[in-house]
This record gives structure tokens, C-alpha cells and sequence, in this order.
């Protein structure tokens, strides 16, 4: 703004001069050529004063300011002796010539005798330039009349109207013309400054807000040459130097994050792997190897753990202890692999038949106990019944699918929490009825309590 | 914008005033009223008066009416009696001065190239200034009603010439006649030397002659006071051809009067001119005389180089002619 301010002044001076000098080369011009006229009729003047020639002399004056006056633009024409004294002039009017005390007949105002004193003294044609008391602009200019001598002086004056209309139609045209030049240079510096300059600032500049936001792909495109252009391909270095940066930072972490899930990956698959090997196991820790149900140590566990639970709240809970009657016979005389697939069967048959909350587990050889869970004595009794008829009317498959036979089992019975409060307790008192049971004559179910007296004593 | 227009209103309503360039060379004014009376050491030992030769250009009743008042005016200014001597002709005038028999002349210009031909103890203080005029002209003149349109319809006429030593009245109108391939010496009729302008603008007048070369002053001075010269018909005449541009006739003195005294006559004659009422009283009686300007000698080379075609076109017709060159 500061610029196009200092701009405009510097060429409004430069106007003012220029319309300055105009007008100041107009009335030079003016001058000149008033003068030129002046001066050519100087000569014949000087020659008719030589002569004495008065007489036509005023009338030669007198002509020239009527006949001529309009065009040359004339308004009068005095001629003064070498002595300063007027001889003749083209207005009316009696003037005194060639007598020696003569009444001088000079222009009224003091300036204008000041003018004419000058000019007769003067070797040179001078001019005056003033408005008269009407206010017509006019000009005077004075003329030596040489002839081999100097004769005198002519003083003529012209009416400066035309010329200052000219003038000042030359002054708007300039003006005017000055004002377009001055508004088509702002234009140009504007737009070109614009172009030049500002556009690429704020091309630079949006570049680097972009930059400085994160965007890296940011670059100042810029049509221009210079510092500016160096300027904006520095940035754009610069941001494609940050660009690959940063973007080969990002690459390296997206690798790192890579690996580390391809390590949490395999680690998941490793714990998987420990997880399913650790089910196993624990599988594998809690069932009976040859029969597939649980195992003993897995009995007691929960048989532990359900009795501590049914502490708290109680709830009754049967143990049938089951024993395949004269199974050492049947390893004897059929050998391991028919009884081993005697028990398999059994347990077999155990687990299907019973209830999927309670627990059937090889208690070891030939000996096999169920937990009946919520389950009261009387109802576990018939369970075991069913149990024993069910195995009695089952028939046994050896490895070929041959049926080989039949078996019977003896159940021994004892129930939480009237037989005993805990585990080892209740297989014990189980194992005595079921001792009952095989002392009765095998095949049949027997119950802690109808022989407690006995089996206590 | 507003800055401007005040500037461009502003600067045209001062009054101004000033110097222009160009104009007449103004020259140096005499020095009216200054002494200019001659002593001892001005002038040769014992003279008692000065002579002052004129050129007989008007017939020399006309030359002694206009110049006595001049010559008394001189002796007023000088302080010693100015005699005036009327010469018989040009060349009368020309042997005066060479011979040192006049103190002061008037010379016509070819007279005074002539005269310095013959004599080195001439200086030129002067020239004259006819009718306000610095320089003149030559005319060839006819009759209003002949039927000449051209300077060759002169070829086999009668021509008047002023005097052989004549400038305007034969030496440029001569050179014209050459200039145009017409030999004065051989294609006319006749060539009359008149004597002076005015006994030449006679012979034209009275058909003696068919033509007549005068020098341009005449004229106008004739025609503005013909009773200054009597005997005058100048209105059935016209002019045919102007010739050249020649300084009017300078004013010489002989180099034995000392360079004060010189000074002396020159600061006098300058201060006679028709600007001064004394010198409008004393130059009242000359047809044409306004006055004297400083000159030079060079300003008369051009007639030098005329006279010099011209006496060599003469003496060459003269030899065809067995006529000895003198």
C-alpha cells in the first residue's frame, strides 16, 4: 500500500512537471512566435522611422493590429523613438512624435511604463506575460526596430485567450492522459506485483500452513523467477525431503509392527498349542486310561470339592461303588485284552445311561464309582438297581465282536451326609457295603446302614 | 489528481516576464554630445581645414545642397572648417583621394575598392544608411509601356549606365548582364554613361535610352520629394531586374590624420542620423541620407569579387577590340 501510495505521488510530480513543462513550452512557443512577428515588423518600422516616415509608420501599425490583428492574434503595437518616446501606435488617439519635448504617450499602468522603460533600454526583445484589469491574459513583448542603427523599440501586444484555451484543452488532454497512465501503471504494478509477488507469497505460504499442518505433499507451484522461485523450490525441497522421511519412518514402523505381530501371532499359536497340550493333560490327568471316563484322582477331586460345597449348602449326594463280580476269572480264563474290553464296555454302558451331571469314574482294577449329584439315597438305590439289572441283561462283545457272555456287578451304596461327612469316608463306607454286597452273593446292591452294626463291629 | 490540477492552474496565473532569444544584433550607440573637437595632435601639422570629397552620384548641384550641411556639421563637431568638394565624376573623386588632395571622402562603394586599389592611405570609418536602408540594390530599368518581359528583350537596345566606377549604376547591373549570358559589350545597340543616377533615370524618361541601371535608393528618393530633383518623370518608368545587395557608400579618411583624429571624425559623422532632430535638420536636405554605422572593410569583398569578373570580361573584350587595357 506504502508503494502504490509512493508510486501514485511520484507520478503525480511527475505529471504536474510534465504538464508544467508543457504550458511552460506552449508560451515559449507563444513568445516566439509573437516575437518572430514583432520582429519582422520591426525592420520596415525602423526604416520608416529612419526615413521619418511617421506618417505611414502609424498608418503601417495601425494596419497591421486591423487588418491582421484578429489572426495574429494582435491587440496593439506601439513604436518608441531610441529616446523612448512613442511615435506611433495603432490605437486612436493623438500622440506628439519627432518633437523634442514631446508629451509621451506610454500604457497606464506602472508595470506597463516599468516594461517599456526596460525595453528601450534593453538590446534584447523582452516579454511580459499579465492579465490586464478586465482580466484578458495577454502578452506583451518589445522589439529593437535595427536598421544599421537602432531606431527604436516596438511594443506589441497579443491576447493570450486562444493560447489559453489551447493550453488549457492541452492541460485536460494531459491530464486525462497522465490520470490513464497513472491508473494503467497501478493496474500493471498491481496486477503485476500481485503476480509477481504476492501470488507466490501466498502460494508459499498456504504451502507451508500445509506443511506445518502434516501435510507433506504440500508443494508451492510458482510461475516466477528469482528469489521467490528459489525461495519456493527450497521449501518444496524441503518438504520432499521431509516426505521421504517421514515417510520411510512410517515404512520402518509399519515393518516393526509387522514383526510384532507376526511374533504375537506365533506366540498366540504357541499358546494355543500350551493351551490345548495343557486341556490334554489335564484331560489326560482326570480320565482312565483304558476306558476313557475319569480316573480315580479325578474322582476324589470332585468328590472333595462337592462335599466342601455341599457344606455350605447342603445337598445330599449318593457314591455307588461298583465291582465286576469274579472279573479275576475272566482275566483268567479270557485272557487281559477280553477283560480290559469288559471294562471298556462297562464303563461304557455306566456313562450312557446316567445322567450327564453325574460322575463316572474307574476307581481302579475292576472296581468303578458313580456320583449321583442332588440325588438322595433311596432314589440312588433304585439307580444302582437299574444299574445292576441293566449290566445282568447286557451282553459282552469281545475284541471280534463275538459275544462271549454276561456279567454282574455288585453295587455297595453311601450317602452324603447321613453315611459320612467326608470323601474318604463315604468311598469307605461305600466299599463296606459293597463288601456286604459280594458277601451276600454278588449280583445285588447293598446300602451303608442296614448292616452298620456288622460292618462297625 | 488534485495535486496535479492545482500545479497545472496554479502556475499560469503569475505575472512573468523575461528575456527572449534571438532578435537584431543591436548595435553599439555613438556617443551623442561627446568632444569631439580636433587639436594639434589629431591632425597633420599646419592643417587649417579639412576637404571632404563626394561622389557626384546626383549630378553635383544635388551633392552640394545635401552635403554642405553635412560638411558644416562635421566642422561644428570637429572644430575646424570642413570644406566641401564637389568632384567631377566618380573617377575624379577616386584620383583626389588617391592623390591625398581630400582629407575626407564619400566614396561610392566601387569607387572605394578602386580608390583602395590605388591607395593603401585610406581607412573606412563608415557607411552610409539611405532611406533607413544599410544596403542597396542595382535596378535595370524600361518604360512602364515597353513591352520588355525579360532581361534578354534588352539585346541590340540603347542602355544607360551611371558611370563605369558606378556600383549599382553599372558594375552590379553589368555582372547581371553577364550572369545571363548577354555581353553589355557587344549585343546592344548602345551604352550611354549618364554621369549620375538622376541624369540616367533622365535619358530613360525621355526615350534616349531603353533601359537604364540605377541604384534602388534613387527611386523612392525621387519619387518621395521630386522637387529635389528637378526635371524628374519617374512615373513612366518601371523596374525590369534587380541586381545584388551592396552596402551603402562608405566614409573614408586618409591614414595621415593621426588615429585620435580619426576616431574623432568617425564618433561625429555617426552621431549624424535622422534620430537626433539636429541631424534630422542637417540630413533635411539630402534625398537620402539617414544617417552613418560603424563598417568594415570586408563588407565590400563581394563588390571586389564583381569588379573582378567585370574587369576581366572588359579587358578581355577590349583586346578582341585592339583597344589597349589601361
Amino acid at each position: 500500500m506504502l508503494v502504490t501510495v509512493a508510486v501514485l505521488m511520484v507520478m503525480g510530480l511527475g505529471g504536474t512537471l510534465l504538464v508544467r513543462t508543457q504550458a511552460d513550452t506552449m508560451l515559449e512557443d507563444e513568445r516566439e512566435r509573437a516575437a518572430a512577428l514583432v520582429e519582422s515588423l520591426a525592420v520596415p518600422c525602423a526604416i520608416s522611422l529612419a526615413t521619418n516616415d511617421i506618417e505611414r509608420l502609424d498608418g503601417y501599425l495601425e494596419e497591421v493590429v486591423q487588418a491582421g490583428g484578429t489572426h495574429l492574434g494582435m491587440l496593439h503595437v506601439t513604436m518608441l523613438d531610441y529616446e523612448g518616446r512613442v511615435i506611433a501606435h495603432s490605437g486612436p488617439g493623438g500622440f506628439t512624435a519627432r518633437t523634442d519635448k514631446g508629451t509621451h504617450r506610454l500604457p497606464p499602468s506602472d508595470e506597463a511604463q516599468t516594461f517599456v522603460q526596460e525595453a528601450v533600454q534593453s538590446t534584447r526583445p523582452l516579454w511580459r506575460r499579465y492579465r490586464t484589469i478586465e482580466g484578458k491574459p495577454q502578452l506583451d513583448i518589445s522589439m529593437p526596430a535595427v536598421s544599421g542603427l537602432r531606431w527604436g523599440t516596438l511594443v506589441a501586444g497579443f491576447d493570450l485567450r486562444p493560447f489559453e484555451e489551447r493550453l488549457a484543452h492541452t492541460r485536460t488532454i494531459l491530464v486525462v492522459a497522465a490520470m490513464a497512465f497513472t491508473l494503467t501503471m497501478f493496474l500493471a504494478l498491481y496486477f503485476g506485483l500481485h503476480r509477481i509477488v504476492v501470488r507466490p507469497i501466498k502460494t508459499l505460504t498456504r504451502s507451508a500452513k500445509k506443511l506445518e499442518k502434516g501435510d507433506l505433499t504440500a508443494r508451492a507451484h510458482i510461475d516466477s523467477s528469482g528469489e521467490l522461485q528459489l525461495l519456493a523450490n527450497q521449501l518444496n525441497s524441503m518438504a520432499s525431503e521431509l516426505q521421504s522421511y517421514t515417510e520411510s519412518l512410517e515404512q520402518k514402523v509399519e515393518e516393526r509392527a509387522a514383526e510384532v505381530r507376526q511374533k504375537n501371532h506365533e506366540l498366540e499359536q504357541v499358546n494355543t498349542r500350551l493351551k490345548e497340550a495343557v486341556s490334554k493333560l489335564e484331560e489326560l490327568a482326570r480320565t482312565d486310561a483304558l476306558t476313557g471316563i475319569s480316573n480315580r484322582r479325578f474322582l476324589m477331586e470332585i468328590l472333595v470339592f462337592e462335599l466342601k460345597r455341599s457344606q455350605r449348602t447342603p445337598r445330599p449326594l449318593s457314591l455307588l461303588m461298583i465291582d465286576v463280580d469274579h472279573f479275576k476269572r475272566v482275566n483268567d480264563l479270557q485272557g487281559h485284552i477280553v477283560g480290559d474290553s469288559v471294562l471298556q464296555q462297562l464303563a461304557s454302558n455306566l456313562a450312557s445311561n446316567l445322567r450327564s451331571t453325574d460322575v463316572v469314574a474307574r476307581y481302579g482294577g475292576e472296581e468303578f464309582v458313580v456320583l449321583l449329584f442332588d440325588t438322595a439315597l433311596e432314589i440312588a438305590i433304585e439307580v444302582a438297581e437299574k444299574i445292576r439289572q441293566n449290566i445282568e441283561n447286557l451282553t459282552f462283545h469281545d475284541w471280534d465282536d463275538n459275544v462271549h457272555g454276561r456279567i454282574t456287578v455288585s453295587i455297595g451304596l453311601a450317602g452324603y451326609p447321613n453315611d459320612a461327612q467326608e470323601a474318604k469316608e463315604l468311598i469307605i463306607r461305600a466299599d463296606r457295603a459293597l463288601y456286604t454286597a459280594k458277601k451276600g452273593g454278588r449280583n445285588r446292591v447293598e446300602k451303608w446302614g442296614l448292616t452298620r452294626t456288622d460292618q462297625d463291629s | 489528481m488534485i495535486l496535479v490540477l492545482l500545479f497545472a492552474m496554479g502556475c499560469s496565473e503569475r505575472p512573468q516576464r523575461g528575456t527572449l532569444k534571438g532578435g537584431p544584433v543591436v548595435p553599439p550607440s555613438p556617443e551623442y554630445g561627446a568632444n569631439n573637437t580636433l587639436t594639434a595632435a589629431d591632425l597633420p601639422p599646419g592643417t587649417e581645414h579639412l576637404r571632404l570629397g563626394v561622389t557626384p552620384y546626383l549630378g553635383p548641384a544635388l551633392i552640394d545642397a545635401s552635403w554642405k550641411p553635412i560638411a558644416s556639421y562635421l566642422g561644428d563637431q570637429l572644430g575646424i572648417p570642413v570644406l566641401l568638394v564637389s568632384a567631377k565624376s566618380y573617377e575624379d573623386l577616386i584620383q583626389l583621394v588617391a592623390k591625398g588632395e581630400v582629407d575626407i571622402a564619400s566614396l561610392s562603394p566601387l569607387s572605394y575598392v578602386l580608390a583602395r586599389q590605388r591607395t593603401e592611405k585610406l581607412t573606412m570609418v563608415a557607411h552610409e544608411l539611405a532611406n533607413g536602408a544599410t544596403s542597396f540594390s542595382s535596378y535595370i530599368m524600361v518604360k512602364t509601356d515597353d513591352p520588355t518581359t525579360s532581361i534578354y528583350d534588352l539585346v541590340g537596345r540603347r542602355i544607360a549606365f551611371v558611370d563605369p566606377r558606378s556600383t549599382s549604376g553599372f558594375l552590379f547591373a553589368y555582372a547581371a548582364f553577364l550572369d545571363h549570358g548577354i555581353d553589355p559589350e557587344t549585343q546592344f545597340k548602345e551604352v550611354v554613361f549618364s554621369g549620375s543616377h538622376v541624369e540616367s533615370i533622365k535619358l530613360l524618361a525621355s526615350g534616349r535610352v531603353d533601359a537604364a541601371a540605377i541604384g534602388s535608393g534613387m527611386l523612392s528618393t525621387v519619387n518621395r520629394d521630386p522637387n529635389k530633383v528637378p526635371g524628374m518623370d519617374t512615373a513612366g518608368i518601371r523596374i525590369l531586374l534587380k541586381a545584388g545587395r551592396i552596402p551603402f557608400d562608405p566614409l573614408c579618411v586618409k591614414t595621415s590624420i593621426p588615429a585620435t583624429g580619426v576616431d574623432k571624425i568617425k564618433n561625429a559623422i555617426l552621431t549624424l542620423n535622422t534620430r537626433t532632430s539636429e541631424g534630422r535638420q542637417v540630413l533635411s536636405a539630402s534625398p537620402k541620407i539617414s544617417g552613418w554605422v560603424a563598417a568594415e572593410d570586408s563588407q565590400y569583398d563581394n563588390v571586389r569579387h564583381v569588379l573582378k569578373r567585370v574587369t576581366a570580361h572588359r579587358n578581355a573584350a577590349k583586346a578582341k577590340q585592339g583597344v589597349p587595357t589601361p
